[in-house]
Parts: C-alpha cells; structure tokens; sequence
C-alpha cells in the first residue's frame, strides 16, 4: 500500500507538525557550539594577554631575573627540586616525585670523556636532585654492564665505578668529594687531595645498592656546606684489570656534539678533561619570582616561569575544575526547571561533556605539550594550546588551556611564561546551555506539543462530530433528523450551522410534502363528495335513465371511487402514526401467520401472480400487532407484485437471526436507480415512470413510506438491495426479537 | 308526522344533496349552514335528531361545539357527525361529547345513510318495549338484544355506538367463523379503512374490558380480520 500523507488522520498530521519542536535541542546545541567556540577564542587571547603581562612585569625587574640566574647559558645547573616529602636513604626511588618528568638522563650529552666510543647500553644514568629541611638529596641510578668496585687493599679513589662530588663552598673554594665503595652498603664521600690520601667526610653519606641492571646510590649532604655552586660527576670503570676509567658523565655541562666527535675517533681530545673544573650553579624555585607571582595571581588560573632549560622555576596559582559560579537558591519557576534538571540529568549527559572537578596537583610538572610552548617561546614566539592532562586527584582527564609568552631580560630571551587555566568552567557554561536548551525543549515540546496535540484532538473530534452529525442526519431509510448546531462561532461553528440549516430546511420540504398530503386529501374530499352526492341524487332522480345517461353515471361515481380510494390511501400513510399509537400488540407466531396471508390473502388478491416461500419449521414468536405486519408485507408484496417481470414468482421470505427477525420480499424487475435508494421510503416517492400504471390501483409513492414508519415503530429498519446483473430487488426488514420462546 | 332531522352542513352542494337524499325517504330537513343559525332554532324546538359536520365555516370544531349545546338541550336526542375529519382523534372526541355515531364522509357511507338514520330511529322507539326473547343473541356471557341495540356482558350493559353494534353483532352472529374487514364494513353499514376497523374494535374490547379487564372473546386472525371466540 501506498504511503499518503493526505491519508493520515488531522490529528497525526498535527502531531507530526509538533514534532518540529524537537528542532529547538539541536539549534540549542549547535549555539552552544558557538557560544563555546568564542568563549575559547577569546579566553585564549586573554590568557595570551595574560602571559604577556606576567613576561613584562617580570622583564621590568631584570635584577631579579639576574639574582635567579635565568640565564639562557646556565645550562650546566643543578636544578634543586624542593621535595615536600621526606626521602629515606635506602637506595629505593619510591619517595622520589615526579621522576618520570623531572629526572635527568646523563647520557652522551653529559659524557665529560671516555676512553672508548659511548656505548650507551654499557653506561648512563638517571639523575634527580632535590633540597629539603637542611639537607640536598640526589640519587643516581646508573645502568652499567661491569660493576667494578675499589680494591680491598687499594687506596686509588678513582680507580674504580664511583659518584664524585663537587662543591664550591660560601667562601668560594672549590673541593671534590668521591664515593668509591668497595662493596654496596652505606656509603661515606671522601674529600680529594691531590697530594694526600682521601679523608672522610662522614657529612656525605648515602646508601649504594646493586640493581638488576647496575647500581643505585641515594645520597644525602648539608646545604651548608655548599655556596652556590654543585656537580656531580659519575665513573664508570668495566675492566677490573686495566682500571682503565671508561666513561665520565657529568651534571655540569652539555657537550654539544660529542657525539659526532666519537665517531671521528676523536675522543683523545677530550680524555684528558677527567675532572670537572667549574661546578654548576645550583639553581632552584624561586622565592622572590613566587612572590611577585603572587601578586598576579588570578582564581583558576596557574603560572608558571620556565628557564630555557625547561625547568619551572615559579609557579603560583591553583587550577581547580570547579566552576565559578556559586549556586544560587532557585525559586519558582526555577525550581521547578532544578527539579525537572534532575529528573531529565540521564538525558543531559548524552549531550553534555564531562569534566572533572579535580584540583590538579600543585606544583604540576611540565607536559610534553607545554613543552613544545616552551621550545616555541624560547625562541620569541607566543603560542596557546589545549591538552588533557590526567594528573588530577580523581583521575578524570582535565582539560587544559595553556598560553605561553617569552620571558625576557633585556633582549635575551631567557625563559618562558606559561599560563593555564582549565577549560572546566566553559565546558561548564556550555553543558549549562545545552542543559537549558533541552529543559526548554521539553518544556516547550511537552506544553506547547500537549496544547497543539490537544487543540488537535478538539479540533479532530468537532470535525468528526459534523462528520458523524452529518451521516447519521439521514437514516438509511431516508428520515431526516436534524442535529444540533455547534454553540462556537469559529468556522467549524459556521459549517455545523450551515449544515444544520440545511437539514432543517430539507426536514421542512419533506414535512411539507407528508403534510400537503394530509391537506390536499381534505380539500379534495370535499368536492368530491359533493360530487358524488350530487351523482346519486341524480341517478334516482331519474327513475327511468336512458341507458347511455346510466352508462355515464356509473362511469363517473367508478371514478370518483378510485379518487376515494387514493384519498384513504393518503389518509392511511398520515394517520398512520397515530394508529401505531394504537396499536393492540400480542405475541404471534409470525411463520404461521405469513402461511395464513399467503394463502388466504396474496395469492387470492393477485392470482396471476406466483409466489414462492419457504416456511420455516420453528416456531417464530413475535409481539406485535398482526394487522401492522400484515400491512408492511402487503405494501412490500403490492410493490413487488406490481414491479415483478411476468412469469418470473415474487419471493417472501422469513428468516430468524441471533437478535432480529428478518422479513424480505425480492421480484424480478427494474432495478432502482441508485439516486433514489435512500429516498424510496420517503412519502410521496415513486420509482414508477408516468404511464406504467397499467393497473387500477393509485399509486402515490405511499407504501414504502407506511414500510419504513412501521419497522421503525418496531425498533427495525428496512433497506433495499438492487442486484441489477439479475434484475432482482429485494426488500428487507429487520425487525427486533421482542419475545423469547418461552 | 314526519320526523325532524336538523343537517348543520357548511358546503351548499353537500347540503342540498344530504337533505334531498334524507327527504327522498320521507324525513323532514331542517338544515343550516352554521352553527349560529342551528343553535338559534334549537333552542326554541328540538329536533327528532341532529346530523353535524365538524368543521362549520370558519369554526374549524364548530360541530363539537354545537353538540355539546344539544346535548345540555336534550341528553338522549340521537346526533351523528358526518365528517371529512377521518381520523382516530376526531372519533374519540365526538362520542366522548354524546354523539351516538360517527361517519366519514365517502359516497359509500352516503349511501348507508338512509339505513344508519332509520336504525337510529327504531333503537329510540324500541328503548321503551321491553326485550322480547325471539331478538335475542345469547354467546356465553354476551347477551345481545338486536331490537333495542343492546348488548349485555355479564349481565352488564355495554354502550355501543351503532358501527360498533354492528361490528360486534356481525362477529357474534357465526362465533368462531372470521369475518374480514371488508365484511364487517358490509355489516356495519359503513365504509371506512381497515385501520379504523381496528379502532373500532379496539374500543369494542376497551368497554367490554371496562366490565371485565379479563375480557378475551375478540380474536384477531393474523390482521386478515376477526372471530369471536367461543370457550
């Protein structure tokens, strides 16, 4: 079957329409987009902005920036993590922070000399330094295929795997420390001499310990004994023999390109530098940047100053996802919008991104991404990105926005500013939109929808209201009964009067034409007394009538008879309702008195003509009057017989169904032109073309009428049913069971 | 002397004709053409009988009217409407007011006059004999006295108007034998419509049925017509 849209219901058509309500989420959404969008565009220029007001604020201060040694060449620094854990001398890395993003690798570009081409499966190391209460800790955990420890007997420091230390103390003066155990354990430095043997130095202690692939040394020392200035330097001996001092790895400087001078085998040319000559400074957060920091500070936000060897030098600041707004008390209509907020949550976190409420971890340590800001700002460029970052207390990823601008003293550019803020509070702000957009949908769709859906229905249900009015103001006998206008003054208001005029204008033509029956047999009667009366007082008036004159008299009272008999014809269709009125009722067996009628009355009254019935062997009781069952046959049997094709029988029939008693009469003739079917029972009707009436019976269009008002009477109906490919008309009524068996 | 028939008939033609019909059998007319003119020599002299149309020029139940003024005149002088009003409601009002018949006009029942009128007169002058028993019909519990046209049920009397006499003694005179509504009409003098066959009989049933609600003894035969059944 086809799809048609004309097909479909005014109310599903109605509620196909509404649905177009449901195009407000989706605009929502898509603005919300927007709205976010701008948001971010424009949080990233003042974060830009932001970072570049820190970057100047600092660059107007260079002696701050001096006394920190930002410095684009401090590079050979020792950076001093400030630990806010306590550390364990134990040669287990576990209370160590960070040192996945923190720890340096001394490698090949740490190597101060070798003897032999850097292999860096045989040796390197990871390296963190961290100051806390007093004291500077490092660990080493240094991968080296050979362990070769001092001799037992041996007093070379330095003929062996081993850590120095170098130190340059508040007066200035240099001195260098070695740990060169003979055996793991607990470990002591001992001060370098040139011209004498080594002395301990019980203040340098640590804890030496074999690993799988190597050793481990955590070591700890006074900060007092230290100025500014600090190296360490790691040797790595592999032939027990030889001693030979295979590769020294140092903090100190980065030896650019040492790599390539290797391959040339050039590696002599440095095998004489085995010894640091100038430590590093040691270089660490700094207070006074921290404190002008401070200043700046904005909520949700988080600064940070990064040398150019990407070590955060300051940060101030807190990022926390929380969204800023406080929440407000609602109240009306807004609280109910809350409630509605929690029924519809499910349905928001479809369309909602989640984000974390975490606060992030604070210092946070450098992400590859600002990394990447960083290298960027190190050489002049501002930059903005956005990353997750997962570091967060709950473990939800959190996004970030970061901005970073170069930081600079005088026209050296000596670090980066890098600010960042979460994107929580926008993604906030959005989900707070798309959450509004969906609460004003559904309410929009739910009221607006339900008051459309309703005024639909209403709408729907007048129209077929008219609809059903309008069918049922004509019974399928043709009676009309008029309905009641609709009160509304709308158009479907109009139309039910429209329509309820024309049935009242239709139901006075018809009453008109049953009544001008009744009147016009009362004018006519009159006359036609007067007629007859005269006529008879002539006939015996003239005692001796010339044949012809007798002739013409009996011609004429013939005629006034049959203008009589029309009239009580007439008379009979419109008493009728008041003889039914009158009606004696008693139960009858109706298959014994159609066998009564059939035999004593049809077939006597029309002797040419055969009927065919079937009787029917039950018992069929019924409460009425016989003499107004007899009528209604009889008008169906006159019409039938006076309809029927010769020869062809008229058939009468009774059949009992479940709840009716059905009665039929059907002939062989003319089929009833299908315009007058439902009119056929109307007074004053008539199917019969001029001229037909061969017989001598009146024919006024009554009898189907007098059918029609009785099997109404008696709660039935009667219909016709045309078959015109066998040229049969059946009549059937239906009338009611109105008495049991019993 | 003759007897005095008073005609109040508004149609001149119908007029003319009834009191020449009603003369030809040796009656004497007195006929109006309104009510007026008839009430105005009734009350001076009343007549042997009164035959009245019901609409009476512009009166459209001026012959109502009219009999209820005779019948505070005289309250046995026989009235007849004669009447183009054929129907139930009209019957019912004008025996209620004390009319003795009711006719439809038709040139049947025109015929029938003479002999409705002559019975009318013989049933007045028979209402003094004392009821001889050669004129009796006895049916069970129904005595009818044909000379006087009186019927009795349980010893009751039952007033009948002359159609319904008629009907009843037709149905009474071969009980259990069904008489069609065509030979009722032959028998009551008159020509009328099978519906206001039934009417009639119906009103039969409700005076018998005044006496004895248990009364039965009228069969309808299938609505073909009617017996008097016999226990």
């Amino acid at each position: 079957m086809r799809f048609s849209f004309s097909k479909i219901s005014l109310r599903t058509k109605l509620f196909f329409i509404s649905l177009i309500l449901l195009v407000i989420p989706v605009v929502g959404f898509q603005l919300s987009e927007q709205i976010k969008r701008d948001l971010l565009q424009s949080e990233e220029q003042s974060l830009l902005f932001f970072a570049r007001s820190v970057a100047a604020v600092l660059a107007s201060q260079p002696e701050i920036l001096n006394r920190e040694r930002l410095h684009p060449d401090v590079s050979s620094a020792v950076y001093m993590l400030r630990l806010h854990h306590p550390i364990r001398l134990n040669a287990k890395l576990d209370d160590w922070p960070e040192i996945d993003s923190m720890a340096e690798m001394l490698a090949a570009e740490h190597l101060l000399s070798g003897s032999q081409e850097y292999d860096f499966q045989s040796f390197h190391a990871l390296h963190m330094t961290g100051e806390r209460d007093k004291y500077i800790y490092a660990f080493f955990k240094v991968t080296d295929d050979t362990i070769v420890y001092r001799g037992a007997n041996s007093l070379w420091m330095d003929r062996s795997d081993h850590l120095q230390v170098h130190i340059e103390d508040s007066n200035g003066v240099l001195r260098q420390y070695q740990i060169s155990p003979r055996q793991p354990g607990w470990v002591n430095g001992y001060l370098y001499d040139d011209f004498g043997p080594a002395t301990i130095e019980r203040n340098i202690q640590g804890v030496w310990k074999e690993s799988g692939d190597g050793y481990i040394v955590e070591i700890r020392l006074p900060r007092e004994m230290i100025g500014n200035k600090l190296a360490f330097a790691l040797v790595d001996v592999d032939d027990e023999n030889s001693r030979e001092i295979k590769y020294i790895v140092d903090t100190s400087k980065k030896h650019k390109n040492s790599k390539n001078n290797y391959k040339n085998n050039d590696f002599k040319n440095i095998k004489n530098i085995n010894t640091i000559q100038d430590p590093g400074w040691i270089i660490s957060p700094s207070t006074t940047i921290q404190s002008i920091l401070k200043t700046l500070e904005r909520p949700n936000f988080r600064i940070l100053i990064i040398d150019a060897n990407s070590r955060i030098r300051a940060t101030a600041g807190v990022l926390s996802g929380a969204s800023l707004e406080e929440k407000r008390p609602a109240k009306g209509i807004l609280r109910v919008s809350q409630y509605l907020g929690k029924l519809l949550a499910p349905l928001y976190r479809i369309f909602t991104k989640p984000f974390s409420e975490d606060t992030i971890n604070n210092p946070a340590p450098l992400s590859s991404f600002s990394l990447d800001g960083v290298k960027k700002a190190l050489t002049g460029e501002n930059s903005f990105g956005r990353y997750m970052h997962t570091s967060g207390k709950k473990g939800d990823p959190v996004e970030l926005m970061v901005a970073t601008a170069p930081l600079k003293n005088g026209k050296t550019i000596v670090g980066a500013v890098a600010v960042e803020q979460t994107t929580s509070s926008i993604v906030a702000m959005q989900n707070r939109v798309i959450e509004e957009t969906i609460t004003v949908a559904i309410f929009l769709f739910i009221f607006g929808g339900g008051a459309l859906f309703l005024f639909a229905f209403y709408l729907s249900a007048r129209i077929r209201k008219i609809s059903r009015d309008a069918a049922s103001a004509i019974t399928s006998s043709g009676q009309i009964c008029p309905i009641t206008p609709m009160s509304s003054g709308d158009e479907i208001g109009e139309l039910s009067c429209t329509l309820a005029n024309m049935l009242n204008q239709l139901k006075s033509q018809t009453d008109f034409r049953e009544k001008m029956a009744d009147n016009l047999e009362h004018e006519i009667r009159t006359p036609l007394i007067g007629i007859s009366s005269s006529l008879k007082n002539l006939a015996r008036e003239l005692e001796k009538q010339p044949v012809d004159v007798r002739r013409y008299i009996e011609w004429s009272l013939t005629s006034v008879a049959r203008l009589e008999a029309l009239l009580s014809d007439i008379r009979d269709a419109t008493t009728l309702q008041e003889m039914l009125d009158g009606d004696q009722k008693e139960i009858f067996s109706l298959n014994k008195a159609m066998e009564v009628w059939l035999t004593h009355h049809w077939r006597e009254a029309f002797i040419d003509t055969t009927f065919v019935y079937e009787p029917v062997s039950q018992e069929i009781l019924f409460y009425g009057d016989p003499l107004r069952i007899l009528q209604l046959l009889d008008k169906l049997v006159e019409n039938a017989v006076s309809f029927h094709f010769p020869k062809t029988p008229v058939v009468i029939g009774l059949k009992k169904k479940e709840k009716s008693i059905s009665l039929f009469v059907s002939n062989n003739g003319p089929v009833i032109p299908e315009k007058l079917q439902g009119q056929i029972f109307n007074s004053m009707v008539s199917s019969r073309s001029k001229g037909s009436g061969k017989d001598d019976k009146p024919h006024l269009g009554l009898g189907l009428f007098i059918v029609r008002t009785i099997a109404q009477e008696y709660g039935g109906s009667v219909r016709v049913e045309s078959m015109p490919e066998k040229s049969q008309i059946t009549f059937l009524v239906e009338l009611p069971i109105n008495c049991s068996d019993e | 002397m003759p007897q005095i028939i008073a005609l109040v008939e508004d149609d001149d033609t119908q007029r003319a004709n009834y009191t020449k019909i009603l003369e030809r059998e040796g009656y004497t007319v007195h006929s109006y053409g309104n009510r007026l003119q008839a009430i105005a020599v009734f009350q001076k002299e009343l007549p042997d009988m009164a035959i009245l149309d019901i609409m009476l020029e512009e009166e459209l139940e001026g012959g109502f009217t009219l009999c209820t003024q005779l019948r505070q005149l005289s309250a046995s002088i026989p009235i007849i409407f004669l009447t183009a009003r054929d129907s139930d409601s009209f019957r019912d009002s004008g025996l209620r007011l004390g009319a003795w018949d009711y006719l439809p006009k038709n040139s049947k029942n025109m015929e029938y006059l003479p002999v409705r009128v002559a019975s009318l007169f013989r049933i007045v002058e028979s209402a003094s004999m004392a009821p001889t028993q050669s004129e009796t019909i006895t049916v069970g519990e129904l005595d009818v006295f044909k000379a006087q046209h009186v019927v009795h049920w349980q010893k009751s009397p039952l007033d009948l108007t002359l159609t319904e006499f008629w009907l009843l003694l037709a149905l009474v005179e071969r009980p259990g034998h069904v008489k069609s509504h065509d030979q009722l009409m032959e028998a009551a003098n008159t020509k009328i419509t099978n519906n206001a066959i039934a009417t009639h009989i119906r009103r039969i049933r409700d005076k018998f049925r005044e006496i004895d609600p248990e009364f039965n003894a009228i069969r309808t035969e299938y609505g073909m017509g009617y017996r008097w059944r016999v226990r």
